[in-house]
């Protein structure tokens, strides 16, 4: 298979990037990028911990391909927070909400959190978890993670 | 209207022309998987993937929608269906399931002037190989008033309609959920339309 060119920007920061066309977006984030904040599960769209931004708007990494990515712009978690030294208002809310155990999901769960505040900045309990029916949590569950999403929404309310 | 086949779910769900003209459709697109899966799914893909429980297709059938397949040649207009009362329902595990266990669509025009429902589409995803109009419940529910009877009657054809068996669902469950998803389409259709004929609630 022809490799593909491609430029794109990741957090904020122009890329470009020789990619195979059946390499998957989530691959080439984790490893070419090294970017593995975020995550890949099944692998077939069900769960949710691959969930980036594209263009503002929330995608799931695994089903799409590196390529597709051309010209857009996307965010991860690494590109969540102003600097190493401090949390993004969602990061914060879910430490000090208990909202993650083994940690697996999290990223997912904050990007996909990400997207619905920025349509939604004053989401109600059934909101966020309609937002988030696709992140799948499997131990610590959804409680303190709907309460830490509220509690961040406030913080990022202007 | 025209609808792109790039157009994605979230696009299709939240538009408002559609909302206006089509609001079944916008439903049946803002009940797709769920929200960044909804961002990347267009409408296109949704009919060329060719999954029997493939969300648009029932819901575009009971509309009377036609596909414009283009090639150098060849296209086709779509014929109109606005204006006409239209219901769709979603049956599955969870919203995250990959697709639904069934679909139910139904569009159809009351007709004040014979006080009938005419032009009845009835069209079922997810419990066939693929998704189908159920021919025999439409003629049945053009044949006169929508009552109780005739609406039980319309869900037992629709329960043998269902032929697709796997690991997630047997046809018989399917078939049952048809019929329940018909029903409760059907008294909606029933009580928005004869406010006064009272009574039977959704089962």
């Amino acid at each position: 298979m022809k490799a593909i060119e491609v430029s794109l920007r990741v957090n904020g920061e122009p890329m470009s990037a020789t990619v195979s066309p059946n390499r998957l977006l989530v691959d080439w984030l984790r490893e070419d990028a090294q970017l593995p904040g975020t995550k890949l599960g099944c692998e077939s769209g069900a769960c949710g911990v691959c969930t980036i931004l594209v263009d503002g708007v929330s995608r799931k990494s695994c089903l799409m391909l590196a390529a597709q990515a051309a010209d857009h712009d996307l965010e991860t978690i690494e590109g969540l927070s102003a600097s190493a030294q401090e949390l993004h208002p969602l990061q914060r809310r879910f430490v000090e909400h208990g909202a993650l155990q083994c940690g697996f999901c999290t990223p997912g769960m904050i990007m996909a959190a990400r997207a619905l505040l920025q349509k939604n900045p004053s989401p109600t309990p059934s909101q966020i978890r309609a937002g988030l029916a696709g992140n799948l949590c499997r131990c610590t569950g959804y409680v303190a993670i709907v309460r830490a999403i509220t509690a961040a929404a406030e913080d990022l309310r202007p | 209207m025209r609808i792109g086949a790039m157009v994605t779910a979230a696009e299709l769900g939240c538009s408002a022309a559609v909302q206006d003209s089509f609001p079944m459709l916008a439903a049946t697109a803002r009940q797709l998987g769920t929200v960044a899966v909804r961002n990347a799914v267009t409408v296109g893909g949704n009919i060329c993937a060719g999954i029997p429980a493939a969300d648009c297709p029932p819901s575009l059938a009971a509309l009377d929608a036609t596909l414009t397949i283009v090639n150098t040649r060849n296209t086709q207009l779509p014929r109109e269906s606005a204006g006409k009362w239209a219901e769709a329902m979603r049956l599955s595990a969870s919203p995250a399931d990959y697709g639904a266990l069934v679909h139910v669509a139904v569009c159809a025009r009351m007709d004040r002037s014979l006080n009938r429902w005419t032009d009845v589409r009835v069209a079922i995803g997810g419990a066939r190989s693929q998704p189908s109009r159920i021919h025999v419940a439409e003629q049945l529910l053009e044949q006169g008033e929508w009552d109780a009877s005739r609406i039980e009657e319309a869900a037992h054809l629709i329960e043998a309609e269902a032929t697709l068996s796997d690991l997630r669902a047997s046809a018989t469950h399917r078939g049952r959920l048809a019929g329940v998803a018909l029903t409760r389409i059907l008294n909606k259709a029933r009580h928005q339309h004869e406010p006064d004929s009272g009574g039977e609630s959704a089962r």
